[in-house]
């Protein structure tokens, strides 16, 4: 918690970058420095691992006591990420899915994930066999596209798509999460875009749909989704790291959301373990907006209730979350007890600890 | 919405809303719009009122026509309405009043309104506290 505000942090992942998780296109080696490049030019240096350490199968247990030891996360969502065509696992492994919420089922939500490129029965069937294992899972996460050959889908396809919403909503997924603005190295920027958000919100009400990254591209399309569609929020994994890379863009594009959206249809995530959440919950609680920027927009500068909104509030209505329920379940658990003894652990120290004990970081 | 005059005649089309601006949840009566071309009154109380659309292809203009000639025929001492279109009249935005221009300027270039999604709740919105 920040203050008394309960937060959820919906998007965070344990990749897998070591050598031999890479497929062989040369695509994938440099769509990996750029994830580097994302840890090690968006976070300050005291915010950073080796890059050994960071080119390694990160553990899921590195990343709940990162986030629940290490930072003011309450609740995080782990995904199953299905980058198929440039990682062996995908990138973070259904397997850890499972662990994370088997071990830490007040902790964790889950975000099952399928590969739409891979054709509907066989998504279908990934999709229930994932469910079948994680009956609580609330979240389906989705890339725009693969490569080798480039291929790609769309979210109004209503021949591919659909059929898959409709599947995933009747096996109890409240909310699915789309890839986009970002591209994952040098492949087309076409898929990213958000323009095939529309279809799906409109055909689906009863679904959640969190274009995620959202602000790093299509600010004004991503504003005019969140505006018009109920069911649409601004997920800002990755975003979020603009406050310390460029804060004052991270401003504009924040008062840009709140403008078209309200408060209410955004959704604080960073992705972490990327980059520690800590000091990015605190930057956005202390955040103000400029007087400038208020003007500008026309909008009011955001209060407490804004910022508990985008920090969890949104989130647990889209998810269902009881937040009163879901706090009673971790006051008292392993985490919250080693917090109490011992205070908030050091950034990273769990990793580099870790890291330390298979030989990394020397 | 009112059309900034006492003029009987312009406030009574100040009531008739262009309804593609009404869908588009920016409502502008044709006052507002610059779709008035020409009014022309006698003592007798005969009004004539000219109006343009906004392109060629209108297809509201019946209903313009209309509504015009209600709203006319409620103004006490008017005895007989006559509503036509003088589809010679090329429409910009130029025609639109001042005001009417500024306020589409706040809105942006889009028809899209901020936190529209307001006014529409899903049904998994509507069941839970916002």
């Amino acid at each position: 918690m920040i203050d008394d505000v309960f937060v959820i942090n919906p998007t965070v992942h344990a990749y897998n970058l070591r050598d031999d998780n890479l497929r062989p296109d040369p695509v994938v080696r440099t769509f990996r420095e750029s994830l580097w490049g994302l840890h090690s030019a968006w976070n300050p240096p005291d915010l950073q691992v080796p890059r050994d350490v960071y080119f390694s199968d990160w553990p899921i247990e590195v990343l709940a006591d990162t986030l629940f030891i290490e930072t003011d996360v309450d609740l995080a969502g782990n995904q199953n990420l299905r980058l198929d065509s440039w990682f062996h696992d995908g990138l973070c492994s259904r397997e850890k899915n499972v662990e994370a919420v088997s071990r830490w089922p007040d902790r964790f939500v889950a975000y099952v994930g399928v590969d739409p490129t891979a054709g509907l029965e066989v998504c279908l069937r990934d999709l229930r066999d994932q469910k079948e294992e994680l009956p609580g899972a609330i979240g389906l996460k989705l890339y725009p596209d693969q490569i080798d050959p480039l291929r790609s889908w769309r979210m109004d396809d209503p021949s591919l798509a659909y059929p898959l919403f409709e599947a995933a909503q009747e096996l109890g997924v409240r909310t699915v999460a789309v890839h986009k603005a970002v591209p994952n190295g040098p492949v087309p920027l076409g898929p990213y875009r958000v323009d095939d958000v529309d279809g799906a919100a409109i055909h689906f009400p009863e679904l959640s749909f969190e274009i995620v990254h959202s602000g790093l591209a299509f600010v004004d399309e991503t504003s005019q989704a969140i505006a018009r569609f109920p069911n649409v929020y601004a997920n800002l994994e990755i975003t979020s790291l603009l406050m310390h890379r460029a804060p004052g863009l991270f401003e504009e594009v924040l008062a840009t959301f709140l403008f078209w959206g309200g408060p209410q249809k955004i959704i604080y995530s960073d992705g972490s373990l990327f980059c520690h959440s800590q000091a990015l919950l605190e930057k956005f609680w202390a955040l103000q907006l400029s007087d400038s920027l208020l003007e500008k927009y026309g909008v009011e500068q955001l209060s407490k209730d804004d910022k508990a909104l985008i920090l969890g509030g949104n989130y647990a209505r889209v998810a269902a979350i009881d937040i009163e329920a879901a706090q009673a379940a971790i006051v008292d658990d392993g985490f919250a007890k080693l917090r109490r003894q011992h205070g908030r652990a050091a950034p990273y120290s769990h990793w580099l600890q870790a890291a330390s004990a298979e030989g990394l970081a020397q | 919405m009112s059309s900034g005059t006492t003029d009987p005649v312009m406030t009574a089309l100040g009531r008739v809303y262009d309804p593609c601006s009404v869908a588009c949840d920016s409502p502008l009566s044709i006052v507002e719009m610059g779709l008035v071309v020409d009014v022309r009154r006698d003592p007798d109380g005969r009004v004539t009122v000219v109006l343009c659309v906004t392109g060629p292809c209108c297809t509201m203009a019946p209903h313009l026509l209309r509504a015009a000639e209600a709203e006319l025929a409620r103004i006490p001492g008017v005895t007989s309405v006559r509503v036509e279109l003088d589809p010679t009249v090329l429409w910009t935005t130029d025609r639109m009043k001042p005001p009417a221009r500024a306020k589409r300027r706040r809105q942006g270039p889009s028809p899209v309104q901020p936190r529209q999604w307001q006014r529409v709740r899903s049904p998994r919105e509507a069941s839970s506290p916002a």
